[in-house]
């Protein structure tokens, strides 16, 4: 799993600024997270930005004012921009629709993020990273919710304060009232919570009432409050039900939290309130790795052949482009 | 010197997003770096993202690939839209674009926000984060801005690259170099003071190199040396950025290198922005109280009058800076206070309706 937070992101458009072509005069971002980056980029550069459709029928979002490039029309190329390129869909549309639109003459198409197989499709791109990936700017609209553990307290809402933390009709009313935080929009695999089962009804009718769609909610099995304090950690807790499913992510606000289920799962942990990504020791991914791929074999050996071949074609694709660098300017 | 990065700016409107007491329906930025505001805040909030221009023709630039989906636009009722800008000087921008939007008579719902707003400026906007006070710089538009002819920028390892240790042997592959060599970062306003680290007889060069990529300047610092291979010991270099930040009257200097811009501002007792992390490297608290001592007493032996009433108004602005801090913060827990209680109301007044 590799996860790359806005941080990273400027860091990366900024090496990748110094290794662009220079007769670039207008920045194009494909919706919807292309037009952060490309936004990044036209600042930095102080050139025109434009979206898509903008492009298409003639418009920019904002004009630049460097003497060197942009009003100059025709005299440098357009660079059309994503964050990311996976499978190369999304880039293909937006080469279609600009094709279609008779304007495709001089035209760079770039990523920031390429994966080793897909960064043939772009002319040009910032930095190599192998899937599966996640990232900040995306990470609540992304299909890999589908396998990943969530938090429910502190995630897609805000924590209770100790008031309302009563085990009584006020923690009741903070379950129903309470404001969504992020409305993820894909359904996730594991909401995870310390809530306790006897909240399971409020609950549910929470999440159906926000629109959060999940697979699976598991809930703390024990009588009340007082039991649960007894218990002892939430983080073993969440570890253990972290360990037990299939899930590749688990997504926890808490840092203390985050770096304690990580070790103790031996899997990636996201925390969602710092924007650290916590990754096990690779003594315990490796080991991780082997148990997942014991399990499948016995259950599914052809998605585990599958899964084989196509890390082996990821990884001879990286290892091919190591050292070549982007610098093709098409 | 107050700066924030893009990191800064991404984790104050990520607590800005969470603290929001209504979620939009559409984020609008404010051209030029309102717009990475914008997108920012629509991307926590998971929510579209248009400009101004978009806003008023009734187009999404960006729709969020919600459960509900689609440009919220089509749904033909008043939305809630909330107007965003990066930060918030004067209010004339701002001013301009309530002009605007009030003369396209729009039905929707509008509120406009600021990430960063000056002191003063808080009622400007009906929403904002925190508060900066000038002087201030971001990293997304540092280059680009018309202060910049106040400031010192390095040529090496800002405007290009620095030169390798074989290049500054021989004098034909020197002015090679000089001709040739690939830039990093282009300004395109006035810079106050270039300070090249390289012979004063290759000046002509380097204007050459300057005019060519159209960099505009006002004075052009260079070394007193004849000698290229001098020039590349970082301690003299620290030294001679030292002394051209230290004879201008500049309040930022703008260098490549982390470790160098540490030295200077260890020297200099000002702030040194470094490009290698785009971070601020502050001077340590002491040599900032050096400086400021000698500032005072040469000051003080040539105007000694202005030089005592810029005292005194020093101190009435700390002063004043201290008292609105400590009031924002109050307002702050007022605000938070009035919205639990308005919760609580909602609660009493939606009570009776639940089984």
């Amino acid at each position: 799993m590799n996860y790359r937070n806005i941080h990273d992101l400027a860091a990366a458009v900024r090496n990748w600024v110094e290794r662009l072509p220079e007769d670039i005069d207008l920045i194009v971002g494909i919706p919807r997270s292309g037009m952060l980056v490309a936004n990044l980029l036209a600042l930095r550069l102080d050139l025109p930005l434009a979206d898509v459709d903008g492009f298409c029928e003639g418009r920019v979002l904002i004009g630049g004012t460097s003497p060197r490039g942009g009003n100059a029309a025709g005299a440098g190329r357009t660079l059309v921009v994503d964050d990311s390129i996976c499978t190369g869909r999304k880039m293909r549309q937006a080469r279609d629709r600009i094709r279609a639109a008779g304007r495709d003459d001089r035209v760079l198409y770039g990523a920031v993020y390429a994966t080793p197989e897909a960064a043939g499709a772009v002319d040009v791109w910032a930095e190599i990273v192998p899937g599966p990936h996640c990232f900040e700017w995306n990470l609540m609209r992304q299909p890999l919710l589908n396998e990943a553990c969530v938090d429910i307290d502190g995630v897609l809402c805000r924590d209770p304060t100790p008031e309302e933390n009563d085990d009584g009709p006020r923690y009741r009313r903070f379950i129903e009232d309470v404001r969504p935080r992020y409305r993820p929009a894909t359904p996730i695999g594991w909401l995870v919570t310390c809530r306790l089962e006897k909240y399971r009804a409020p609950t549910e009718a929470w999440l159906r009432a926000h629109g959060v769609a999940y697979h699976h909610l598991v809930m703390m099995d024990l009588p009340d409050g007082a039991a649960r304090i007894a218990a002892g950690s939430h983080a073993s807790y969440k570890a253990g039900v972290y360990k037990r499913c299939s899930a590749l992510l688990f997504v926890e606000s808490n840092v203390g939290q985050a770096a304690r289920i990580a070790v103790l799962s031996g899997k990636p942990v996201l925390c969602t309130g710092t924007q650290q990504f916590f990754e096990p020791s690779v003594a315990a991914k490796t080991l991780t790795n082997a148990k997942r791929a014991v399990r499948q074999g016995r259950t599914n050996p052809l998605k585990l052949i599958r899964r084989i071949a196509s890390s082996a074609r990821s990884r001879w694709h990286l290892w091919r482009r190591v050292g070549q660098g982007s610098d093709r300017t098409g | 010197m107050n700066y924030r990065s893009i990191s800064d700016l991404n984790r104050d409107i990520r607590r800005w997003a969470m603290t929001l007491d209504r979620t939009p329906d559409l984020v609008a930025g404010i051209p030029r770096s309102g717009l990475l505001a914008a997108n920012l805040l629509a991307l926590h909030l998971n929510r579209p993202l248009a400009d101004i221009d978009s806003l008023c023709e009734g187009r999404a630039l960006a729709s969020g690939q919600r459960l509900d989906g689609g440009n919220p636009f089509e749904r033909d009722e008043p939305l809630d839209v909330l107007i965003v800008d990066d930060s918030l000087l004067t209010g004339h921008q701002m001013r301009r674009v309530r002009d605007r939007l009030a003369a396209a008579g729009l039905p929707h719902r509008l509120t406009y926000g600021a990430v960063y707003v000056a002191p003063g400026q808080e009622h400007a906007v009906d929403r904002w984060f925190d508060i900066l006070e000038t002087p201030r710089c971001f990293e997304w538009n540092v280059l680009h801005r018309d202060l910049l002819d106040q400031w010192c920028l390095a040529f090496e390892g800002v405007l290009c690259r620095r030169p390798h240790a074989a290049e500054t042997e021989d004098n034909t592959v020197y002015r090679r170099y000089l001709e040739e060599a690939a830039p990093l970062y282009l300004p395109t306003r006035r810079i106050g003071w270039v300070v090249a680290c390289r012979p004063e007889r290759f000046r002509a060069e380097t204007e050459d190199w300057l005019a060519r990529r159209h960099v505009d300047f006002r004075h052009l610092v260079m070394m007193d040396t004849p000698d290229a291979r001098a020039c590349s010991d970082p301690r003299v270099q620290v030294a001679h950025k030292a002394r051209a930040y230290r004879q201008s009257d500049a309040r930022l200097f703008i260098e490549g290198s982390h470790e160098q811009a540490a030295w200077i501002a260890r020297r200099v007792g000002h702030s040194v922005l470094c490009t290698e992390h785009w971070d601020m490297v502050p001077p340590s608290p002491a040599a900032q109280a050096r400086n400021i001592l000698v500032r005072y007493a040469v000051n003080l032996f040539r105007r000694p009058y202005e030089t005592l009433a810029r005292a005194k108004r020093n101190v009435t602005g700390r002063i004043g800076q201290r008292r609105r801090a400590i009031r924002a913060r109050r307002r702050r827990a007022r605000d938070s206070v009035m919205t639990k209680r308005r919760e609580r109301r909602n609660r009493k007044l939606s009570g009776p309706d639940k089984p």
